[in-house]
């Protein structure tokens, strides 16, 4: 039986070893078409011993030169790296930082705001007084809620009702109130 | 080996052991697997930065040669996509422009300057050309190929027969085609 062309392909390259390669050997002496089979790839590959590459000289100096910039360019590491940046947008990045500390800054301030105190009744009852920013209504009003059922809870309006229309529709609903009445 | 400001550099005299050493080899795989020149330089040079950025050296010269074969491999490999993906606009070009044929002409003339035997290569796909060219070229052993290739040794000694009977078929059908 004839070795496949693949086989012969790895005898050419020295890649059968042993008995299967005394095998081949003894094959090829007597089979005139795998001979022949061997012969066209011996040849194509004495082809492609023929091709040269480019002289590669020119090339190799130029790359050694391209390698000594790279060497002259000393490393620094990634914290003491400096970067370029147009002054102008610096400019603009440090009034943003500005902006945005102040507005952060203001934000807490406004959502801090609360005053508190507690007095002690002579009845043995405490009584928590609580100032609180309007916004806070509705989170106040579900704390007390989720709270104990035992709690008093007064709520006072402003003595002088200077209250805007906007945004306390909650607050007049719970108290009736209306801008005319006098308190 | 010398630290250096936090890297380790590759020692100088061994770089340019390797470098003197290589540089032809490597050169001369890229230029049958790319079939440019040019591009075999650039291939050569992205190749021996990316070795001289290295962090940590290879124990000797010949883990090093496999290692840049490897990464002439990969660049290769997206060298090969590009080139056929301006093979596919050029096709489509010349479809919608057929009058349009001045840089074709160029094209023709640049690629007749090129030995026979490269263009046989050029035309067989990327995979087997890999396989052949490292077996004539490198003079590496079915092992090496496939640890360089990430295929199994059958799988080499296949790509192997199945180039060298696509390139003997071309050059064959070239030979017939000269008047």
């Amino acid at each position: 039986m004839c070795p496949s062309g693949e086989t012969l392909s790895a005898y050419l390259d020295n890649e059968v070893e042993g008995q299967w390669k005394k095998g081949i050997e003894e094959h090829l002496a007597l089979c005139p078409s795998c001979k022949h089979k061997l012969d066209e790839m011996i040849f194509t590959r004495e082809q492609l011993a023929l091709e040269s590459a480019p002289d590669f000289r020119d090339s190799q100096k130029r790359g050694r030169s391209c390698l000594a910039g790279l060497n002259s360019m000393q490393y620094v590491s990634f914290w003491r790296r400096r970067i370029a940046l147009p002054l102008p947008a610096a400019a603009a990045a440090v009034l943003l930082m500005i902006i945005l500390g102040f507005s952060t800054l203001l934000l807490s301030l406004r959502t801090d705001y609360r005053f508190m105190s507690i007095r002690t009744q002579p009845s043995g009852t405490s009584e928590v007084l609580v100032t609180a920013p309007i916004d806070d209504l509705e989170r106040i009003l579900k704390s007390l809620e989720l709270n104990s059922s035992r709690q008093e809870i007064i709520i006072q309006l402003p003595k002088e009702p200077d209250f805007f229309v906007v945004g306390e529709a909650e607050m007049f609903l719970a108290a009736e109130y209306k801008r005319d009445k006098q308190w | 080996m010398a630290k250096e400001a936090g890297r380790v550099k590759i020692d100088q005299a061994f770089f340019e052991e390797v470098y003197e050493t290589l540089y032809p080899l490597i050169h001369k795989l890229a230029y049958h697997i790319t079939g440019d020149a040019e591009q075999a330089e650039d291939l050569c040079h992205e190749a021996f930065i990316k070795y001289f950025e290295r962090k940590k050296s290879l124990p000797d010269i010949n883990q090093t040669k496999y290692w840049l074969i490897r990464v002439v491999k990969n660049i290769s490999l997206n060298y090969e996509k590009k080139k056929s993906r301006q093979r596919k606009a050029f096709e489509k070009l010349k479809k919608t422009a057929p009058l349009a044929a001045d840089s074709s002409e160029h094209e023709y003339i640049k690629k007749e300057t090129i030995n026979r035997i490269q263009r046989a290569l050029d035309k067989i796909p990327y995979r087997l050309r890999m396989a052949v060219v490292l077996k004539e070229y490198a003079g590496l052993n079915y092992k090496e190929i496939g640890a360089i290739l990430g295929i199994s040794e059958g799988n080499v000694k296949i790509r192997v027969f199945r180039a060298r009977q696509r390139l003997a078929q071309i050059l064959k059908e070239e030979t017939e085609h000269v008047p």
